[in-house]
């Protein structure tokens, strides 16, 4: 890898990544649906690869983890041979660009204060191992990516909330969130992946506030943090949120009267 | 082409043309503002 030819696009804080049409239509797609929308109902596409962003690099250097523990119980002698031979395969078959390798098109990444940090982390160390530019490289990842279902790209670009909303139920700590620029103070119950024919994600909860059972649509979940403050819930709350789960009517809310 | 299979005959076809890629984002972008107007309304 060529230091002045990273520092170069990375000086310049802004990198331009060819992409075939396809990868642009599915960007320009979940931008809208996810709400990366510009004041001109333009699609934000910097912002939503920024968010993005993050959680592919995760789940590449998780599924890698995993086919190197693979490949080292087929061999002890030399293991980290193996390994590198592993990770070549692994990007032949996961990254490759088969069917998207007209590239007609481009877009512009811009690195944000929260997103520095995994630039400066592939650039240094995926970049050496993968032997490509980093405009290669993030065009890989898109690649990755537009082949999922629009339900788990959802859950993708929302992880860090879809993460907080799990953590939250596990615990039975109270989860802060900003939902259509409202803060809700919810016990999270449960959430349904892939919902109907827009393949929805839905997070279920008790909004505590307001005493109502309702779903969130995790897309428009915002700055989610889970709380240190515990809910014990009711038997009936768990009842009534079970009943509003097994109904999947999840565009209406259950405003509960009785104290639960 | 789903899946690493490629077709056995033919060859991809040609690149979109630019005014083909604006039409294409023109079209994304009507749906999801009818729909977003949709769901204000039900709303």
């Amino acid at each position: 890898m060529n230091n002045n030819f990273t520092g170069t696009y990375y000086s310049a804080e802004k990198i331009k990544i060819k992409v075939s049409s396809f990868v642009l239509n599915i960007l320009n797609n979940d931008a809208q649906a996810f709400g990366f929308i510009k004041s001109n109902d333009d699609s934000n596409i910097n912002g939503l690869v920024n968010k993005l962003l993050p959680t592919l690099l995760e789940v590449k250097k998780l599924e890698r983890a995993r086919l190197f523990e693979a490949a080292k119980e087929f061999s002890s002698v030399d293991s980290e041979k193996l390994c590198e031979f592993a990770d070549i395969i692994f990007d032949s078959i996961y990254f490759y660009d088969a069917e998207l390798e007209n590239l007609e098109t481009y877009i512009w990444i811009r690195p944000t204060q929260n997103t520095r940090a995994v630039f400066d982390e592939i650039i240094k160390s995926e970049l050496p191992k993968a032997a490509v530019e980093l405009s290669v490289y993030i065009r890989r990842l898109l690649n990755r990516y537009v082949r999922l279902p629009q339900y788990k790209r959802e859950a993708l670009v929302f992880d860090s909330e879809f993460e907080a909303f799990c953590e939250a139920g596990a615990t039975g700590h109270i989860i802060h969130f900003r939902y259509n620029g409202e803060i809700q103070s919810v016990f999270a119950y449960n959430y349904v992946y892939g919902y109907g024919r827009d393949q929805e994600n839905y997070l279920l909860g008790y909004d505590i506030e307001n005493r109502m059972i309702r779903a969130y649509s995790l897309c428009e979940v915002r700055n989610a943090k889970v709380t240190r403050t515990l809910f014990r819930p009711s038997d009936k709350l768990i009842d009534r949120l079970a009943e509003f789960q097994e109904n999947c009517d999840f565009q209406t809310t259950i405003k509960l009267e009785e104290n639960f | 082409m789903l899946f690493g299979k490629k077709p056995s005959k033919g060859k991809y076809v040609k690149a979109k043309t630019p005014e083909t890629q604006k039409k294409q984002k023109a079209a994304i972008i009507n749906y999801y503002i009818k729909k977003r107007e949709q769901d204000k309304k039900i709303k």
